[in-house]
C-alpha cells in the first residue's frame, strides 16, 4: 500500500483576478456608436436651441392622397435641410384602433430595409373602413372609437402625429423635433461647395443642415470599434425619433435588459444611466444585475401607463436600436429612439386599459402558443450530462428520491466536434435508446441545436447548406462568412434565404426522406433549444457578425440582426412540428427573440450569475418579457455561473416554480447541484417547492391558455392589476400568476426571515396567499 | 345523476381491494384485524393508533405512518391517500418490487411492477413472465462470470498468503542480518573512534581561524542561494507547464479577453508562436512538446558564469571538503610548527555535511589520495583512520538499509489482510500497482492501482496527474463488498481555474482487470469505471436475497 502523500511536484495557486465579469470593453457605449453619438448630438442640439428649436420635416398638403374606403392616407413628406430629396408618408388605421405611421424615403440612391414588420407581423393588419380622416389647412385628424374619444391629428408643418385620448395627449411622435431620416448619399459629395452652386450665393454661405445634423460627418463611411472596422458601405442612414407620453408617469418594456420594470431615465437630471437602453441582441459574458446594456433579444415595444390609461408604442425596427428615458417634471416621459437603419414604422396602440394594449398587441404579432403540458413542468438541464449512463444515472436518482422531473436537457457537448444533430459515439453510443428511456414514461428530452455549423465537410448539414449556398456571405457578398464559434472555424445558415427553410425542416425528419441525412438517431418528441442565435461570433465584433455580412437579397446584416435569432427560432419550431401528421406541440426554447417571437416558443434569460442580484433582476426580467407579450419565460434556477449555497439555490427553486419557464440549468465548471443532492433540510424543501408546481399545472396551463388566447402575460406585475393604484407602478418584485388571483413575492435576500407584501386598497378580498408547505423551516 | 354514476363505478374496484394489496411478504403477517367486541380493528404499524379493519386499504390515510394504506388505491381517487408510502408488487413470476405510493395510479406502469398491480387492472399488462425469464437469464449471467472470476480471484487470495509467507520469512531473515550487522558496527566503531581520537585538539584550534569560519559561512550562504534558485526554477517550470496547458486547452477567442491576453503574452514571452495560427495551419505539432525557447542570455559579464555553468559547477564547490582544504591551507601558508599528527578528516566533517558523505565519499577519497600524495608525512595515518571511518560508515550504511527493509515488510505484512489496505483476504495485494488503461481517442488513461491515475494526451504533449491513491469508497465501512467497489485517487494536478483532478474508480466483478469508461462528470473529476476479478466473490458468500 503506498498511502498519498504530496509528490515531489511543487503545486502553485494561480492567483488569478476572481472576478471574471462583464467586459464592458467588449461592448459599445452610445459614444463607441456613430450613430448612436449622431443621435444623442442632435437631441442635445435641440435642447440647447429650447423653442427657437423646429423640425425640418413637413408635410406638403397639396400631396396628401386619402384611400378611397380605407382609414388611411399617404402624403409626401419634405425636409427643409435637404429639399431635393423625397419622403413618403403613410398612416392609416387598424379596425382595432391601432395606428401605423410609415415613413421612407423615396426615389433615394438606395432602398432603406423595410421588412421588420414583416417578419414581426401575424398578417397584415386590416385598415378599418369606416373611420374617415378629415383634412384640414394644418392637419388632418381622425376622431373614433366606441366613445369617440379617440383622436389621432397628423399636423403638417413641422411634421407631427399625436394620439389623443378624452382631449388628453397620448402619445406624440416628433414632437421634440427630433425625427431625422438620414437619406443615402454618395460619398464623393464635397460639401459646402456644392450647395452655394445650386443656391448661388456667397462664398461665405455654410451648409444650410449642419444645425440640423452638426458639421462632422461623424461616422459616416467607416467605424472601428476595437480591432474591428465596419465598412458601411452604404453610408449614414440611421433614424432618429422622438416619442413622448405627455400624461404617462411610467413606461415599461423594451426587453432585454437587467433593470427595473418601470424604466428608469437615461438622460436628464434623473438619470440612473449614462448610457440610452440598447437593444441589439448580444451573448454578454458574465452581464450585469442592473444596467441598460443590450442583451439576448429585443422587442422594440414600449408601454406608458398612467391611472388614467395604458398605451403603447411598437417601432419595428430590426437595426441596432438606442432609447433614452427621460422622465420629465410634468409627470410625463419623453424617449429618443436613434437607430441605424430601416424605415420609420411606428405602430400606436390606444389602449386604454392594459389589457386592450394586449390584445392590440397580440393582434399585430401573435400570441405564445399553448405549449404541451410537459413544457410546463420541471426542466432539468446541465451543461453538460457527459453520457447516456450520466442521462439515465440522473433520471434514476430523481425516480429514487422522488423528485417530480419531466424533462432532460442536453447541451452542446453531446454533438461529436460541436457539430449539431451528430451525436459523440463514444459518450453517447445508443441516443435514440437513451432517448425512449427518458420518454418511456412520458418523460423528454430537449437537445441543444446552435446556429453556428462547424465547417467541415464531412458534416452534412454544413455540406448541404453550403451545396445550396444558403449560408451568410462576408461582406464582399460572395462565398461563406467564416466565424469562430464552439466548434471552432463555423458559418452561418442564413434563415433569411427562402432555400433554407424546407433544407432546415427536412433536417429534423426523424426517417430519412430521399435519402437525404436528417436526424434519424432521434425522436419525433425531442425538444429543441436553440442558443447562441444573437448570432453569437466569439470573434466578431460585440461577439456577433460584423455589420456589413451580407443576407439574402443583399441587406446587410446591420439591417436584420434583431430579427435574426427569432427566425432561427422560427423554423426550428416549424421543422419540429413537421416531424409528424398530425404535428405535435413543438416545444422550442431560444436565447435570442424579437417581437413575433412568442409564436414559437420559450426563452429564457440567458447566462445570469449565481448572486442574490441575479436571481432578483431574473424576476424583473421575465416581467418584462411578458409586457413585451413573449410570456412563456425563466431564469436559471440556480445561476449559470457559480456555486450556489443551499439557502439560494432553494429560494431559486421557489423562483423557478414560480415562473412560466421552470429550468435549473448550470455551467460546465459548476459543481453538480441536481436538487437530489442537497441535505437535509434542503433537499426535502425543493422536492416540496417541486411538487408544489406539479400541484399547480393546472393553473399554469389555465394561464398559458389565456395567453394564447388574448395575449395578456403569464405573470403579471401590480401595475396591470390595480391600474389606478399610483402606488403600484413601480413594484415588480411581486406579481400574480394569470387570472387566478394568486399573488407571488419570491424572497431574493439572503438569511431573509420575513418579507413584506404590497397590497393595494381594494385587493384584501382577492388575497390569496400561497406559501410553499415547508419553506417555514428555512426561517 | 353523475355523483352516483360515479360512485357505482368506483365501489366494485375498492370493494375488490385486498386489506394487503402492497405489502410486502415480511409485513403480510401483520395485516390481519383484532376482535375488540362487536367490529374488527387494526392498529397501525406504528402503533401510534388504532383504526377500524374496514378502514386499512379504503383510500383514506388514518395512519400517522402511512401503514393503513399500503395499497395506494389503484382503484381508488387518483391520488395516494397518504403521501410518501411505498407499495410492493408481487410479480407472481419475477421477483417483488417497491415503488413510491406516488407512482400508484398515475396512468404509467411502471417497470418495477411487472404484474401491473400498481395500476387498475386492464391498465397495465401482466409481463411477469418475460420479465422474470428475463431476469434469470441476467441472474445466471452474472452467477457464471462470477464463477470464473472468483476463481481468478482465489489465485489472487492464495498469492497474498504466499506472500505473507514470504514476507515473514524474509523478516525473519532480516532480523538475523540486524543482529549480525548491529555487531559489526559496534566492532568498527571502536576501532575508529580510536584512530581517531589522536589530533581532534589540534584541528578544533585550526578551525578557529577566521578564514575557516568564512569559509562556512559562505558555504552555508551559497547553499541557501542554490535552494532558492531552484525552488524558482521549479516554479518556473510549473508555470510554465499551466500556461502552455492554457494556450492548448483554452477555446480561442471566446469572450474573455484576459484568457486570450495571457495566452498572447506567454507566447511573445515564451518565443512561441500564436496558437491560433498554428491550428489554422493545421501544424498539429503537440504544443507542449514545443519547448519555449531559452529566453536570451543576459550580457555576460566577465568571469560571471552562466546558467549552464552554475548548475555543472556549483555542485561541486558545494561539495568541496572544508576540512582537507583547511589542512592544505596549512601546508601551504606556514610550515607546520609542530608535526602534523595524523587524523582522520572524515570524523571531522562539519555535521551538515554528514549526510551527504556516503554519496560524494568517493570523490572525497580521490582527493584525499591526491592531498596524501602531496604530503606523505600525513598520508599513512590519515589513510588509516580515514579507512577505519569508512569501514564504520558502511557498516551503519548496511544496517540502515537492512532496517528499513525490514520495516517495509512489516508495513507489508500489516497492509496484506487489512480491510482498508488490501483487503481482509489480502484479494487486492496481486494488483498492486497494476497499470491499467483506456484509450478514449483524445487520450489514455492510466490508473496503476494502489499508486496513480493519469491522463495522458494520445497526440503528444504533458501528461497530468489525475491523482495518487487516497482510500477506498469513503461511504462504505471497511470490511463491507461496497467499500471495494470505488477508490478515491485524489490531488492531481491542479486545474487552471478549477480544483485538483481527482478520479473516482468504480469497479465491479469482472474476468479482467479493465478500465470500461472514463467520464468527467464535474470539471477535473473524473469517474472511471473498470473491472476485476477480485470483486468476484465466491458464489457461497451470496446472502440469498434474490430468494426472499
Amino acid at each position: 500500500m503506498r498511502p498519498s502523500g504530496f509528490s515531489g511536484t511543487l503545486l502553485l495557486l494561480l492567483l488569478l483576478p476572481a472576478t471574471l465579469a462583464f467586459k464592458a470593453s467588449d461592448f459599445k457605449t452610445c459614444s463607441e456608436s456613430g450613430f448612436c453619438r449622431r443621435g444623442r448630438a442632435l437631441a442635445s442640439r435641440a435642447q440647447e436651441s429650447g423653442t427657437s428649436w423646429n423640425s425640418p420635416y413637413s408635410i406638403e398638403p397639396s400631396s396628401l392622397s386619402l384611400a378611397p374606403h380605407q382609414a388611411a392616407f399617404t402624403a409626401d413628406v419634405k425636409s427643409s435641410i435637404y429639399p431635393s430629396v423625397k419622403f413618403n408618408l403613410d398612416v392609416r388605421i387598424h379596425e382595432d384602433g391601432g395606428v401605423r405611421v410609415r415613413m421612407d424615403e423615396v426615389d433615394g440612391l438606395r432602398k432603406r430595409y423595410d421588412q421588420a414588420a414583416q417578419w414581426a407581423l401575424l398578417e397584415e393588419p386590416s385598415i378599418h373602413r369606416d373611420i374617415r380622416w378629415t383634412v384640414g389647412k394644418a392637419n388632418a385628424k381622425a376622431v373614433y372609437g366606441p366613445k369617440k374619444d379617440i383622436e389621432v391629428v397628423v399636423n403638417f408643418n413641422p411634421l407631427k402625429v399625436t394620439l389623443f385620448q378624452g382631449g388628453k395627449e397620448q402619445v406624440v411622435l416628433n414632437g421634440r423635433g427630433l425625427l431625422h431620416m438620414e437619406h443615402f448619399r454618395t460619398k464623393e459629395v464635397s460639401q459646402p461647395e456644392e450647395h452655394i452652386e445650386a443656391e448661388g450665393q456667397t462664398v461665405l454661405q455654410v451648409d444650410p443642415a449642419v444645425w440640423f445634423e452638426g458639421d462632422s460627418q461623424d461616422a459616416w463611411w467607416e467605424e472601428t470599434f476595437s480591432s474591428w472596422t465596419d465598412s458601411k458601405p452604404k453610408g449614414p442612414e440611421s433614424l432618429s425619433l422622438d416619442i413622448t407620453f405627455p400624461n404617462h408617469a411610467h413606461v415599461y418594456g423594451i426587453p432585454q435588459h437587467a433593470t427595473d420594470l418601470s424604466l428608469p431615465s437615461t438622460s436628464g437630471p434623473d438619470a440612473r444611466y449614462t448610457d440610452p437602453f440598447r437593444l441589439y441582441n448580444a451573448d454578454v459574458f458574465e452581464y450585469l444585475a442592473d444596467s441598460p446594456v443590450s442583451l439576448y433579444g429585443s422587442i422594440p415595444l414600449m408601454h406608458a401607463h398612467s391611472p388614467q390609461s395604458t398605451v403603447a408604442v411598437f417601432n419595428a425596427l430590426a437595426s441596432e436600436t438606442w432609447i433614452d428615458i427621460a422622465h420629465t417634471d410634468k409627470k410625463g416621459v419623453e424617449t429618443h429612439w436613434i437607430s441605424e437603419s430601416g424605415i420609420l414604422d411606428v405602430f400606436l396602440l390606444p389602449g386604454p386599459t392594459p389589457e386592450d394594449v394586449f390584445a392590440q398587441y397580440a393582434r399585430l404579432t401573435g400570441t405564445a402558443p399553448l405549449p404541451a403540458h410537459w413544457a410546463l413542468a420541471y426542466h432539468q438541464c446541465r451543461w453538460n450530462y457527459v453520457s447516456s449512463d450520466d442521462v439515465r444515472g440522473v433520471q434514476k436518482r430523481f425516480d429514487e428520491e422522488d423528485f417530480p422531473v419531466d424533462v432532460f436537457w442536453l447541451d452542446i457537448e453531446y454533438a461529436e466536434d460541436h457539430k449539431y444533430f451528430m451525436w459523440n459515439k463514444k459518450t453517447f453510443p445508443d441516443p435514440v435508446e437513451m432517448t425512449k428511456d427518458v420518454e418511456a414514461i412520458e418523460r423528454k428530452m430537449v437537445v441543444i441545436v446552435d446556429p453556428h455549423l462547424k465547417r467541415a465537410n464531412d458534416y452534412p448539414v454544413y455540406k448541404r447548406a453550403s451545396d445550396l449556398g444558403i449560408l451568410v456571405k462576408p461582406k464582399s457578398g460572395e462565398g461563406e462568412y467564416e466565424g469562430w464559434c464552439w466548434p471552432g472555424s463555423s458559418s452561418w445558415i442564413d434563415f433569411f434565404h427562402p432555400g433554407s427553410w424546407d433544407f432546415w425542416t427536412s433536417l429534423f425528419k426523424t426517417k430519412s426522406i430521399d435519402e437525404q441525412w436528417s436526424w434519424t438517431e432521434s425522436t419525433d418528441n425531442v425538444g429543441i433549444w436553440n442558443d447562441m442565435n444573437e448570432p453569437s461570433v466569439f470573434n466578431g465584433p460585440e461577439i456577433t457578425m460584423p455589420k456589413d455580412n451580407v443576407h439574402y437579397d443583399g441587406w446587410e446584416h446591420r439591417d436584420v440582426h434583431n430579427i435574426n435569432g427569432m427566425l432561427f427560432a422560427n423554423h426550428t419550431y416549424q421543422a419540429s412540428a413537421a416531424r409528424t401528421d398530425p404535428p405535435r406541440r413543438p416545444f422550442v426554447l431560444t436565447r435570442a427573440f424579437y417581437a413575433g417571437s412568442q409564436r414559437f416558443g420559450a426563452m429564457w434569460t440567458g447566462d445570469n450569475l449565481g448572486t442574490w442580484e441575479h436571481m432578483a433582476v431574473g424576476i424583473k426580467m421575465v416581467l418584462a418579457n411578458g409586457l413585451g407579450g413573449m410570456p412563456f419565460a425563466g431564469s436559471d434556477v440556480g445561476g449559470f455561473f457559480g456555486n450556489p449555497e443551499p439557502e439560494m439555490l432553494v429560494r431559486w427553486y421557489v423562483v423557478g416554480a414560480f415562473s412560466p419557464f421552470f429550468r435549473a440549468h448550470a455551467h460546465i465548471d459548476t459543481k453538480r447541484r441536481e436538487p437530489y443532492l442537497l441535505d437535509e433540510p434542503y433537499k426535502s424543501i425543493v422536492r416540496d417547492i417541486l411538487r408544489l408546481r406539479y400541484s399547480m399545472l393546472p393553473v399554469w396551463y389555465t394561464a398559458f391558455r389565456e395567453t394564447s388566447a388574448n395575449g395578456m402575460p403569464i405573470l403579471r406585475p401590480q401595475y396591470m392589476m390595480f391600474p389606478k393604484d399610483v402606488a403600484g407602478f413601480g413594484i415588480d418584485d411581486q406579481y400574480y400568476i394569470g387570472s387566478s388571483g394568486l399573488l407571488v413575492k419570491p424572497v431574493t435576500e439572503k438569511g431573509a426571515k420575513e418579507t413584506s407584501i404590497y397590497i393595494a386598497e381594494d385587493q384584501v378580498r382577492l388575497l390569496r396567499l400561497l406559501h410553499p408547505p415547508r419553506l417555514p423551516r428555512l426561517l | 345523476m353523475y355523483p352516483w354514476l360515479l360512485l357505482a363505478l368506483a365501489l366494485p374496484s375498492s370493494a375488490a381491494l385486498d386489506k394487503t394489496h402492497g405489502v410486502p411478504p415480511s409485513l403480510v403477517s401483520k395485516y390481519v384485524p383484532s376482535t375488540t367486541g362487536a367490529h374488527q380493528t387494526w392498529t397501525c404499524l406504528d402503533g401510534s393508533k388504532q383504526i377500524s379493519w374496514s378502514a386499512v386499504n379504503d383510500d383514506y390515510c388514518d395512519c400517522a405512518d402511512g401503514s393503513d394504506e399500503p395499497g395506494a388505491s389503484p382503484g381508488g381517487s387518483g391520488t395516494s391517500a397518504c403521501p410518501h408510502n411505498k407499495f410492493y408488487c408481487r410479480n407472481e413470476g419475477h421477483i417483488g418490487g417497491v415503488i413510491q405510493s406516488s407512482r400508484v395510479n398515475d396512468g404509467l406502469c411502471e417497470q418495477e411492477c411487472c404484474d401491473g398491480s400498481d395500476e387498475p387492472s386492464g391498465v397495465c399488462p401482466n409481463t411477469c413472465q418475460e420479465v422474470g425469464a428475463e431476469h434469470r437469464k441476467e441472474v445466471e449471467a452474472e452467477r457464471k462470470l462470477r464463477k470464473t472470476g472468483s476463481k481468478i480471484r482465489s489465485t489472487y487470495i492464495a498469492y497474498a498468503h504466499k506472500e505473507k509467507k514470504r514476507l515473514e520469512a524474509l523478516a525473519i531473515d532480516l532480523a538475523k542480518e540486524i543482529e549480525v550487522r548491529e555487531k559489526e558496527v559496534e566492532k568498527l566503531r571502536d576501532i575508529a573512534e580510536r584512530a581517531e581520537s589522536i589530533s581532534a585538539a589540534e584541528l578544533e584550534r585550526k578551525k578557529q581561524s577566521p578564514l575557516y569560519q568564512s569559509l562556512l559561512a559562505h558555504h552555508t550562504a551559497l547553499k541557501s542561494l542554490q535552494k532558492e534558485h531552484k525552488k524558482h526554477l521549479e516554479r518556473e517550470k510549473a508555470l510554465g507547464d499551466i500556461l502552455n496547458s492554457l494556450r492548448a486547452g483554452y477555446n480561442p477567442n471566446y469572450q474573455d479577453m484576459a484568457v486570450l491576453e495571457a495566452v498572447r503574452g506567454w507566447e511573445s514571452l515564451a518565443g512561441l508562436p500564436h496558437i491560433n495560427d498554428v491550428r489554422k495551419d493545421d501544424t498539429e505539432t503537440g504544443t507542449a512538446t514545443e519547448k519555449p525557447k531559452t529566453e536570451e542570455e543576459e550580457d555576460e559579464e566577465e568571469g560571471f558564469w552562466n546558467a549552464a555553468k552554475i548548475e555543472k559547477e556549483l555542485d561541486k564547490i558545494l561539495k568541496a571538503d572544508h576540512v582537507s582544504l583547511l589542512l592544505e591551507h596549512d601546508q601551504i601558508i606556514g610550515p607546520a610548527s609542530t608535526h602534523s599528527l595524523l587524523f582522520d578528516i572524515s570524523a571531522y566533517l562539519p555535521d551538515a555535511l554528514i549526510p551527504s558523505y556516503h554519496s560524494f565519499r568517493d570523490s572525497i577519497v580521490s582527493v584525499l589520495t591526491i592531498f596524501g600524495i602531496g604530503h606523505g608525512d600525513t598520508r599513512d595515518a590519515s589513510a588509516e583512520s580515514n579507512s577505519a571511518r569508512k569501514a564504520l560508515s558502511d557498516a551503519e550504511h548496511s544496517l540502515k538499509m537492512t532496517r528499513d527493509e525490514t520495516q517495509d515488510a512489516n508495513q507489508d505484512l500489516l497492509d496484506l489482510f487489512d480491510p482498508e489496505g488490501f483487503g481482509v483476504e489480502g484479494e487486492w495485494k496481486k494488483l498492486d500497482d497494476l497499470c491499467l488503461s483506456k484509450d478514449t481517442g483524445e487520450y489514455t488513461y492510466e490508473v496503476c492501482l494502489f499508486n496513480e491515475a493519469k491522463q495522458i494526451p494520445n497526440k503528444g504533449g504533458s501528461s497530468f496527474s489525475l491523482g495518487k491513491f487516497s482510500s477506498w469508497n469513503k461511504v462504505a465501512q471497511p470490511g463491507e463488498p461496497e467499500y471495494y467497489t470505488r477508490q478515491h485517487y485524489t490531488l492531481g494536478a491542479k486545474c487552471w481555474n478549477g480544483p485538483h483532478r481527482s478520479v473516482e474508480l468504480v469497479l465491479a466483478c469482472g474476468t479482467e482487470n479493465a478500465l470500461l469508461t472514463v467520464a468527467e462528470l464535474e470539471k477535473c473529476e473524473y469517474q472511471i469505471t473498470g473491472t476485476t476479478p477480485a470483486l468476484c466473490r465466491p458464489l457461497e458468500d451470496e446472502r440469498p436475497k434474490d430468494e426472499l
